[in-house]
């Protein structure tokens, strides 16, 4: 019986499907959500979007294999500048920038990996990575010729046709939301597998024991490359996104601080959980947002909250609800059955 | 009986400290073979070189007649070795079943299985089960590893090894650090896993060696000073002597 239970508990967390028709759920209200209780715009929601996705695709190699990278903005920015260039010196439409950007950032990423993973681990891998990102900041701030230097590619138009038939017209900040809106759902559904397969219970292996999962057989370097790459798809993603949501890129996307501003969203939101860095992702940009109408200092109170989550609870917002919610069900299933069930499910 | 494993001279030295030298070893199929010797004999370093976590400086490894010197450690898992580390190695954040279903998982190759769920990964936890089942830890499958009790860890990690089906098994100090309840009960289960599998063991407690093993190997300061029956190295006088003042 316990066997059957199990497996069906490793079905149903490899198919996803009903955390992630809640997920659906949320997007499609969201906007309404954004407009009509927080009276705000539907364009931060899709600002909160476009980071929560590079912060879910960033969080497969911290909070899920165990390795910070400090240079996560690079994805982000580099695929930004190769749709852009596209875009504005060639006229190519929305479906090939995006393909041509995604495929250049990750043949990108995938040279990296091979670099960087087997040579270096912990603080210096982050430190490398963040080094990485500052060279590509400089190249874009000096290379005036293609990137536009300092003030990055500018006028880069709404894509006005997406699918064939599709009545959607991207200038109109709701329909925008939409195809965001698909794109979070899919790269979600994508990452969802992801940590859930097989390859990723190895990447929380790894995470926990490096050394006991090589002697399981385990060739974690080569896990930890693929890992690494895979985790740049979704900012690469969000990068284009971001170059249409602007209008424009510049080299300041490629900084330390933004890599950092990916870090802190993923902390707030949860590292050890699947849906922190979404959540995450949303408040610091509502934060962002909204403090900054009340005071210019508003970088020092998110840091406070930043600061305390970390003290007091590192497992991030997303993980506190997961530990009341369990309390609450062994709570209840303690008075009903008097059976005592600490339920480590990671990463639900 | 024949010999499935084996090491020809092996030596490792660190700068000028000699920490193994020129040992060779042999373990017949299907028995329990320790190695001992006092703190610093080499013991833990002569294991790291077995298991692939360091090149040996000079000599050959062979596992069924086939060289494995200088192999890292994942290919040498996958040839059948599995290893127990003094301090319990697993994966402490996750679940007990967790932690056996990602060993288990090793033996079916490396499919990412992100876009198809495998059909093998029903067989993948029905093993899981069976191995936490025989590991006896069976009604703490949902608790996190890292909760479980000094002696519960030492069997989970066990459960680990034993997953991958290994041919040979290497304890470093099985019992380290237990109760004497608890070294009882390893005890037994060294017993049964000897039934399937080939075991070599360091360890320190005499009473368990004496009673389990058929062979002892003993080392001093990196070098063989003897080898054979328990009964045969208990009446050696250079055992005696490396552990001048301790009664065995």
């Amino acid at each position: 019986m316990a066997t059957s239970a199990l497996s069906a508990h490793r079905r149903s967390s490899w198919n996803g499907l009903v955390p992630l028709a809640a997920w659906a759920i949320v997007l499609v209200l969201l906007p309404w959500f954004m407009q009509h209780v927080l009276k705000s715009n539907v364009a931060l929601a899709t600002n909160m979007l476009i980071f929560g996705i590079a912060a879910l695709g960033f969080n497969l190699l911290y909070g899920h294999t165990g390795e910070l990278s400090f240079g996560h903005a690079a994805f982000i920015g580099l695929a930004g500048y190769f749709a852009a260039y596209q875009i504005l010196n060639h006229g190519w439409t929305w479906w090939p920038a995006l393909g041509l950007a995604f495929a250049a950032t990750m043949l990108f990423a995938f040279i990296l990996a091979r670099v960087i993973v087997p040579r270096s681990t912990g603080i210096y891998f982050s430190m490398l990575m963040l080094a990485v990102g500052q060279v590509l900041l400089f190249i874009g701030e000096r290379w005036n010729a293609v990137t536009g230097g300092d003030d990055g590619l500018q006028g880069i138009p709404r894509p006005t046709y997406i699918l064939p038939g599709s009545p959607l017209n991207m200038n109109n900040e709701l329909h925008f939301y939409v195809l965001v809106a698909v794109i979070a759902w899919l790269a979600t559904l994508f990452m969802w597998r992801v940590v859930h397969s097989p390859f990723g219970a190895v990447c929380h292996a790894i995470r926990e024991n490096k050394q006991r999962a090589e002697f399981l057989g385990y060739n974690v370097t080569r896990y930890k490359i693929n890992a690494f790459v895979l985790s740049a798809t979704l900012p690469a993603i969000a990068g284009v996104l971001l170059g249409y949501y602007d209008g424009a890129v510049n080299p300041g996307e490629m900084n330390w601080t933004e890599s950092g501003d990916i870090v802190m969203m993923t902390l707030l939101g949860g590292a050890p959980t699947f849906w922190g860095p979404i959540l995450g992702a949303g408040l610091f940009k509502f934060m962002q947002q909204y403090v900054s109408n009340y005071t210019q200092f508003w970088e020092g109170y998110i840091g406070i909250v930043f600061v305390g989550f970390v003290l007091f609870a590192p497992q991030g917002i997303w993980g506190l609800a997961e530990a009341w919610w369990r309390n609450m069900r062994a709570g209840r299933a303690s008075k009903t059955a008097g059976a005592p069930e600490a339920s480590a499910e990671n990463a639900s | 009986m024949s010999v499935i494993f084996r090491t020809e001279g092996l030596s490792k030295y660190f700068d000028s400290l000699k920490a193994v030298d020129g040992v060779d070893f042999a373990v017949e199929e299907g028995t329990i073979h320790a190695i001992i010797g006092p703190n610093g004999a080499g013991k833990t370093t002569f294991f790291n070189m077995l298991t692939g976590n360091f090149a040996p400086t000079a000599g050959k490894i062979i596992f069924r007649d086939e060289d494995i010197t200088g192999l890292p450690p994942h290919i040498i898992t996958r040839k059948g070795i599995g290893r127990s580390f003094q301090i319990s190695n697993i994966f402490g954040g996750l679940s007990v079943y967790e932690n056996v279903r990602v060993a288990v998982q090793a033996t079916y190759g490396d499919a990412p299985g992100i876009l198809v769920r495998p059909k093998w990964l029903d067989e993948v936890d029905e093993k899981a089960q069976e191995i936490i089942e025989r590991v006896g830890l069976t009604q703490f499958s949902r608790v996190q590893a890292a909760t479980l009790s000094h002696g519960d860890e030492k069997r989970l990690e066990i459960g680990l090894v034993i997953a991958a089906n290994p041919t040979l098994l290497l304890f470093d100090e099985p019992t380290a650090g237990m109760s004497l309840d608890e070294s009882h009960q390893t005890m037994d289960m060294l017993q049964d896993l000897a039934k399937r599998h080939t075991i070599v063991l360091i360890e320190h407690d005499m009473d368990l060696v004496m009673s389990l093993s058929k062979q002892i190997t003993v080392l001093q300061n990196g070098r063989k000073i003897a080898e054979g029956s328990p009964a045969e190295i208990r009446g050696n006088a250079l055992v005696q002597q490396a552990y001048l003042g301790t009664a065995i």
